[in-house]
């Protein structure tokens, strides 16, 4: 098992946008070398959780805490440095589009290591496969499908060879086939590179089938953290209509 | 009837009853809020082009999107303007015998004020416009985002090869734009209104000063940075799908143009 040793901490953290309340006090550890999945409902904030993760949002209060940095109060270059350390795979995959495959994932290289245009060639390559899908180095972003897409925007991840990675629903809109290639990769990815994985989504087989940990946000705060078996028997009402895709009066009324 | 309006929105109640004041305050608030964004991003703008990677092969992208596909629309406005402006003078000063004039007027009007302003115009409408769109695309689809966790600052990657390329390429289009709205005034006062081609040129020459083409230069240089500028933050501020960035289109061109127009007045009174 992995050392027990917290490398990502979110303490106290609240976002508001406008009147509108996102986080609300929002907790939570990260050990070194797990797989943290965060479920919770569409809009519940789970984008806006792990923007702040890597410094793309600033928090109205408390912090996000990485191998003991505070991401919120870093200098632009020691923010940098820090997420040279992070990969991040969007939801869309966010390619670029004026570039094509090769210089999507060659991205990061290009521009912030000291390798030759020879070597960043090595690198996309194997990046490519390691998501499986080699010798597509120049098609155009516009000739993949949306499964493809994810898995270049997972090569352009891992390029730098991050110890931390990012997943914003990594199986939405994707077919249960695609969804399931994705989720071994995701697997792969953690016993290959033995980075650190979080990843949201509202997907529960990808949820158990990636995780070591889980954690249930709802109403902008953690309202459980357990390993998939915990969170398969919980006790607490509403994470379980959550996981078994329930919709109770209670819910319903929350959303009216 | 106006001086009664008038009245009514200045009176304190009424404003307040219609939430009128809210509304004004707000206005007035998003406007210093966008204002202040903007001169933060000139100023983000103006530290990372001094900072290395130069991206020189985006700058010549951009080069080639401002500069060179601009040339087409530049050329035919700047002839036709130079046309139609020699046509009016010519009928001007023939009703006090001073034709001769013409190429003078010509020559200044164009170096002075419509070449800088027009290829302004024209370039805010095609790339201020092109860069919102483009920019703002890659906002809502998580790209800008994506730039951040590699680690590029979007103003670098995205903003500075802009505007360096709207600085200089600007000037030079205004160049081609002096020299082809001459020629089209040549043309028409030449050609069309028979006036001796041998005095026409004496004219343009004799009063033309450097001092007119290089202020005019300078000037366009201004625009071309402004509108660049703007035409990104618009860009960048881009919110909300598809829909936003039609808004961030429209908006990037009548803001760079009105921009332009505004900043013209004072460059011109500080160039005198
Ligand atoms: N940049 C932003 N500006 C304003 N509102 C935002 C922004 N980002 C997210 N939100 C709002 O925060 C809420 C949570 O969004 P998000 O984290 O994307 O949800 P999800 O859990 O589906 O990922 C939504 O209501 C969304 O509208
Ligand atoms: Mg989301």
């Amino acid at each position: 098992m992995m050392a027990n040793e917290t490398y990502i901490q979110v303490v106290d953290l609240y976002k508001s946008f406008g009147f509108k309340k996102v986080l609300q006090g929002l907790n939570l550890d990260i050990q070194r070398g797990e797989t943290m999945v965060v479920i919770g409902g569409s809009g519940s904030g789970k984008s806006v959780l792990l923007k702040h993760i890597i410094g793309l949002l600033t928090p109205d209060s408390g912090g996000v805490f990485v191998d003991n940095q505070e991401v919120g109060r870093l200098n632009e270059k020691k923010l940098d440095l820090l997420r040279r350390r992070f990969g991040m795979l969007f939801q869309g995959a966010a390619l670029f589009d004026s570039l094509n495959v090769e210089d999507n994932i060659a991205f990061a290289l290009n521009r912030h290591s000291l390798l030759s245009p020879g070597e960043i060639k090595i690198r996309v390559t194997q990046c490519l496969e390691m998501v499986g899908m080699p010798g597509i180095e120049k098609l155009r972003t516009s000739e993949l499908s949306g499964g493809m897409k994810k898995r270049v925007g997972l090569a352009r991840a891992i390029a730098l060879q991050p110890e931390i990675i990012l997943y914003d629903e990594p199986t939405t809109g994707l077919d249960p086939i695609m969804s399931d290639v994705i989720n071994n990769l995701i697997r792969e990815m953690q016993e290959k590179l033995k980075v650190t994985s979080i990843a949201i989504t509202h997907d529960m087989v990808s949820a158990y089938k990636i995780a070591d940990r889980i954690a249930m946000l709802y109403e902008g705060r953690i309202e459980e953290v357990g390993t998939p078996e915990e969170i398969k028997n919980t006790s607490l009402p509403i994470v379980r209509q959550f996981i078994r895709g329930e919709s109770s009066s209670t819910h319903q009324g929350v959303i009216q | 009837m106006v001086f009664a309006l008038f009245e009514k929105l200045t009176n304190p109640k009424f404003l307040i009853e219609h939430n009128l004041l809210v509304i004004i305050l707000r206005r007035i608030h998003i406007f210093m809020t966008q204002l202040g964004e903007l001169i933060l991003l000139i100023g983000k703008t103006l530290k990372w082009m001094t900072r290395r990677p130069f991206d020189l092969n985006l700058i010549v992208r951009q080069m080639e999107e401002v500069g060179y596909n601009s040339l087409p629309v530049v050329l035919i406005t700047s002839i036709f303007t130079g046309m139609v402006f020699a046509l009016n003078s010519f009928e001007g000063f023939h009703r006090f015998g001073a034709e001769s004039l013409t190429g003078t007027v010509v020559g200044l009007a164009i170096t002075r004020e419509l070449a800088p302003v027009l290829t302004s115009l024209m370039v805010a409408g095609r790339a201020a416009s092109a860069m919102a769109a483009e920019i703002g695309t890659m906002k809502v689809t998580e790209q800008v985002d994506a730039l951040y966790t590699l680690a590029t600052d979007p103003v670098k990657y995205l903003v500075v090869p802009r505007v360096t390329a709207g600085f200089f390429m600007v000037p030079i289009l205004t160049a081609v734009a002096d020299f082809f709205g001459i020629i089209g005034g040549y043309m028409v006062s030449v050609k069309l209104l028979g006036a001796n081609p041998y005095i026409y040129i004496h004219s343009t020459k004799s009063f033309l000063e450097n001092k007119d083409i290089i202020g005019g230069l300078i000037k366009a240089s201004a625009f071309g940075f402004i509108l660049a500028v703007v035409g990104c933050y618009k860009g960048l501020a881009t919110e909300g799908g598809a829909e936003g960035v039609g808004k961030a289109t429209t908006g990037a061109v009548v803001i760079s143009s009105m921009c332009v127009l505004i900043a013209d007045f004072f460059l011109t009174k500080m160039l005198m």
